[in-house]
């Protein structure tokens, strides 16, 4: 996120007083070490003014590396000392500030620094991670953090640095310098119970016993015991570098479980599921949609499996809503819109398991995101989390949003209450064609006959794609009622006029019905001269004996047998086709 | 970007370096016990040129440097492993006593100029800073101009990597103020007064720093086990001995503060336990027995409210949750889904073991000498314990650890003060040799047990077998801080 400028920080003064230093003209290092303090600074004031990915800062960070690497090179090493308020090279001040919230000096200083080292051989990422380590040592929790941790971390080759801690021993500490002062301290106690025998499991170990054994039968001195195999060498490289790895972090899950299964005390069971939610977040910031969905898939199990307290299956409960709520929805549009890696199957894997509380703003992002794969990814889960609440969606039939109307149209489809009828129905009368094809989609996926009616009236809507989408729903729907309607239309004059891909929908859709009560209708349009002329009687009986064919019973067989005798070729063709479909369809391979 | 990741072409150069050093150190060590002519010199030197002149063809040049500690091959770090470990740690500390901070070969070279830089830095005397001119100027007489050598580069604090004595005195304090800051930890954890992690991590890198130039000095120090309150000490022991296993095994500086602070807090939870069950002497009652064993879970959680989430609050969640679970989960807390112990997990709870056994048999009803202990653990590893980690532990503690009393075959009684990082010497450490004067034992000389008698060639001293310290009343500790 972009850093936020205050309006006093709307230009940036990189002139930094340097105080004149009597004899410095002559001493060719000094100038150049003031030179680079002075760079050094105009830095440190860029990093405060611009955001971390503004191009400016590598600008400044690449003019530092050269200048670092002109003076390493002349002179060897670098070495900046670090006063209250001050920067020193070989002992001459070369800046001051007293200002505390702005002294670059003071900042270093009171970590602890008190030099810094540069070395020959300096390299871009060095100096990119100093640049990154004093902009975050403005920001770290100082009961947590310091630069001196901040740069010891990050383990610089060519950047070393000199620091007390003196200052975190708030009482002096006693180090023991002789012996008696070191048995001053001495605890001679006998140690508690547990401190004897928790490594053990048993509960009257009997130790001596068992070293006594050990000590015959120790093998130590045989060297081969402790030899490390090469193997053994591989395989812990592989488990440090697997440790050490940055998703390690999320193992914390586990343990987060294990003490969900066993915390009864309502503070610390908080802390775990608090701590839950974070690791949520971190996952799905990251984009893994898989472990989360595992992680949300365990938080039911453990609902389903445990006699949980009241209070315990609330705090969990709402962690299961968090995981949905605007926020964390938010958040997944941001990364649905930015990462074209995501593994949409994933998404929805997660986007399932949520509430019925996440609809509305699933709703929300739905009327926001731009990436259309995304789209149908979350229509898909409202169809499945939104079962029951239907009248969270209806609202937006009449949204602006054309494209939202026909997310919704969908997902009521696929939910498939009649009761959401009436709302389709104002999304079959839409102005935006793109939302009635989606209604028509959905009756037929809702059924029922007051969807049928509205289909049937679509047969003959102006536009194409909708006669033909309403004939396949109908078909598909399979009622005789609608078997009817179809076959008016097929019988019709205006039929043979149709464009071939509706004509093939119609007749799939009497096919798809797969009722004896169209053979007749059927029959007839196989067999009956074309009126229109050859060319367009032909392209309709593959369609027809197709559609006997999808039928299937022996009664629609008989007229394709019946077919393969005619005299006409354009029949036998059609027929035979027809009755291979058939036996292929009866004898897969 | 923590520390910069290594690229294929790194690893391998990595690896190669590693294995040039291994042979240099062979032929370094050689020039100890043999004649220049001798063919074992011949056959080491050849084997390092095996690997030295394809590498100056193909890169022109190898370069090797030490950059505090580390060694980096022709600019790639060389990577610790725990195969290598040891050698890298010697010559590292070969060349540092010599001031030799660089060598590098312009062309390929021969058997005969290799073995004449060899002898050369063999030869050196200790803590010179002036030693690379001489060999500078010794090459250049006998006309080999293409090896060069350099000053060891330190910046003046850093001085101290050299002098044991500064060294030992540097672990002292990090040792001590360690205990003060678990103590302040815990106790104000009791009083519930916000927690300064700030500290802690900035002893475990001091501690890590330490561990890294030479463990031996805080390893020595771990022998002590009753100072102040024993959770503190133990706290503080535990911490060393995790770090000084991981840095074996190579797990990079910033992970091993985070393993270290791990160790130092690994039983936070007992601040929990009430006082009376927690240091009760005599045995608990099965109510008791619960409330202990809940100090894993109870310490996970603490942390959990004490610090951010992050990589270490999730290494301590770890360190404190398993470090009684064992390497096959029979221990407790009862797992509900099998899990892999982590491998910091595991690290912990070995060095939890060890300093948990060690304690002396004044304070303790159950006396272990370190061989003995070693003993259990080898039996336990695969069960209780990593194996793969317990013979990393036993290589890194030796078979004698630091503290060990021994009886050496002229009768003397000495204390194992240092272990041989050579995995052939591993039973032949150096050991304070004690004397009994105006009723005590005190500590005499430092008898290196690898030297050897220049007329017989048999080593000068044995160890006959392990002393029991409390028999002797010794506390091991006096004599090692």
């Amino acid at each position: 996120m972009p850093e936020e400028i205050s309006p006093e920080k709307k230009s940036l003064d990189l002139t930094e007083e340097m105080p004149l230093i009597e004899g410095m003209d002559t001493d060719e290092e000094l100038l150049l070490a003031r030179d680079l303090t002075s760079f050094f600074l105009k830095t440190f004031k860029a990093i405060r003014f611009y955001p971390p990915d503004n191009p400016t800062i590598k600008g400044f960070r690449d003019q530092l590396l050269k200048k670092s690497q002109y003076f390493l090179n002349k002179y060897n090493s670098f070495t900046l000392q670090i006063g209250e308020f001050t920067l020193s090279f070989k002992d001459r001040i070369l800046y001051e500030n007293r200002d505390t919230k702005s002294s670059l000096g003071f900042l270093l200083y009171k970590d602890g620094l008190r030099e810094l080292r540069f070395a020959k051989g300096l390299e871009e990422w060095e100096v990119q991670g100093l640049m990154d380590v004093i902009r975050g040592g403005e920001h770290v929790n100082q009961m947590e953090d310091d630069l001196v941790t901040m740069i010891w971390e990050r383990d610089f080759v060519h950047i070393s640095y000199l620091a007390t801690d003196e200052f975190l021993d708030e009482n002096p500490i006693l180090i023991p310098e002789n012996v008696d002062q070191f048995r001053s301290k001495l605890v001679f106690k006998p140690l508690a119970y547990n401190v004897q025998v928790d490594l053990l499991e048993e509960e009257e170990p009997d130790l001596e016993k068992m070293l006594s054994q050990t000590v015959r039968e120790t093998p130590l001195r045989d060297r081969s015991v402790y030899f490390l195999t090469p193997e053994e060498v591989d395989h812990l490289r592989n488990e440090v570098e697997g440790e050490i790895d940055p998703a390690f972090v999320f193992n914390v899950i586990d343990i987060l479980f294990e003490v969900l299964t066993l915390e009864q005390e309502q503070e610390p069971y908080q802390d775990a599921v608090n701590l839950l939610l974070k690791m949520l977040d971190g996952l799905l910031t990251l984009g893994d949609f898989q472990r989360a969905s595992e992680l949300l898939k365990r938080l039911y199990i453990l609902v389903k499996t445990y006699e949980l307290k009241d209070w315990q299956a609330k705090a969990i409960h709402q962690l299961i809503e968090s995981g949905g709520d605007e926020v964390r929805i938010e958040r997944i549009g941001k990364i649905l819109e930015r990462e074209a890696e995501i593994r949409l199957e994933n998404v929805n894997e997660y986007l399932i398991l949520l509430q019925q509380s996440s609809v509305k703003p699933l709703i929300k992002l739905l009327g926001e995101l731009k990436n259309s794969k995304a789209r149908r990814v979350i229509c898909d889960a409202l169809s499945e989390i939104g079962k029951n609440v239907i009248e969270l969606f209806t609202p937006f039939i009449d949204d602006r949003r054309w494209y939202l109307v026909r997310n919704i149209a969908y997902i009521l489809g696929r939910i498939g209450k009649e009761k959401a009828l009436p709302y389709i129905q104002k999304a079959f009368n839409h102005d935006e064609l793109r939302v009635r094809r989606e209604a028509v989609q959905a009756l037929g996926l809702i059924g029922g006959p007051k969807a049928v009616s509205l289909l049937i009236k679509a047969l003959i809507d102006k536009d194409a794609r909708i006669r033909a989408m309403s004939a396949i729903n109908l078909g598909r729907i399979g009622k005789n009622v609608g078997l009817f309607a179809l076959l008016e239309v097929v019988q019709s004059k205006d039929f043979q006029k149709k464009e071939p891909a509706e004509m093939k929908a119609f007749l799939d859709a009497i096919g798809m019905v797969g009722s004896n009560e169209a053979l007749p209708v059927l029959q007839q349009m196989i067999e009956r001269k074309s009126l229109f002329g050859i060319g367009k009687k032909d392209e309709t009986r593959p369609g027809v004996a197709n559609a006997l064919a999808m039928i299937g019973t022996p009664e629609a067989r008989a007229i394709l047998e019946k077919g393969i005798n005619s005299k006409e070729e354009s029949i036998r063709n059609a027929c035979q086709q027809a009755l291979r479909m058939i036996s292929s369809r009866e004898s897969p391979v | 970007m923590p520390e910069k990741q290594l690229s294929t072409q790194e690893d391998l150069s990595s690896r190669m370096g590693a294995e040039f050093v291994v042979r240099l150190y062979r032929l370094l060590k050689g020039t100890a016990i043999y004649d220049r002519n001798n063919v074992v010199m011949d056959q080491y030197a050849q084997e390092c040129l095996q690997v030295l002149n394809p590498v100056v063809q193909s890169e022109d040049h190898l370069f090797l440097k030490i950059v505090r500690d580390n060694l980096f091959f022709n600019n790639v770090k060389i990577q610790v492993r725990a195969d290598n470990y040891p050698i890298l740690k010697a010559f590292l500390m070969e060349m540092k006593k010599r001031w030799i901070g660089e060598i590098e070969f312009s062309e390929e070279v021969n058997k005969e100029h290799l073995k004449e830089l060899l002898f050369l830095l063999s030869g050196l005397e200790e803590n010179n800073e002036g030693n690379y001119l001489y060999v500078t100027k010794q090459l250049e007489y006998k006309d080999i101009g293409h090896i060069h050598v350099g000053k060891l580069e330190f910046f003046k604090d850093e001085e101290i990597y050299i002098d044991s004595e500064d060294q030992k005195r540097r672990s002292k304090e990090v040792y001590f103020k360690s205990i003060n800051m678990v103590k302040e930890v815990m106790e104000g954890i009791k009083s519930q007064k916000v927690v300064n992690i700030r500290k802690a991590k900035r002893l475990m890198q001091n501690a890590v720093n330490a561990i890294m130039q030479d463990d031996s000095a805080l390893l020595g120090l771990a022998n002590i086990k009753n100072y102040d309150e024993y959770t503190f000490n133990h706290s503080v022991n535990v911490a060393i001995y995790a770090i000084a296993i991981g840095q074996r095994i190579g797990i990079p500086k910033k992970h091993l503060s985070h393993l270290g602070m791990a160790g130092l807090f690994h039983d936070i939870g007992k601040t929990r336990v009430p006082k009376e069950i927690l240091n009760k002497a005599g045995k608990l009652n099965a109510e008791e027995w619960e409330v202990i064993r809940a100090h894993p879970v109870v310490g996970a959680e603490m942390v959990m409210r004490m610090k951010e989430w992050g990589e270490l609050s999730t290494r301590m969640i770890t360190g404190a949750f398993e470090h009684h679970l064992r390497y096959d989960l029979s221990g407790y807390p009862r797992l509900t889904r099998k899990k892999k112990v982590s491998l910091f997990g595991r690290i912990i709870t070995l060095a939890d073991f060890y300093d948990a056994l060690g304690r002396p048999r004044v304070y303790n009803r159950f006396p272990y000498v370190s061989e003995k202990i070693l003993g259990l653990m080898m039996e336990r590893s695969g069960k209780d314990f990593d194996a793969i980690l317990v013979k990393v532990f036993v290589n890194m503690i030796g078979i004698f650890p630091l503290g060990t009393l021994v009886l050496l075959n002229t009768n003397e009684m000495g204390i194992v003060v240092q272990i041989q990082e050579e995995a052939d010497l591993i039973d032949r450490p150096k050991v304070a040799l004690l004397f009994y004067k105006e009723g005590q034992y005190r500590k005499g000389k430092v008898a290196d047990l690898t030297e050897k008698d220049e007329t017989t060639g048999e080593y000068k001293w044995k160890i006959v077998k392990t002393l029991d310290p409390n028999e002797y009343s010794i506390n091991v500790a006096e004599y090692l801080i």
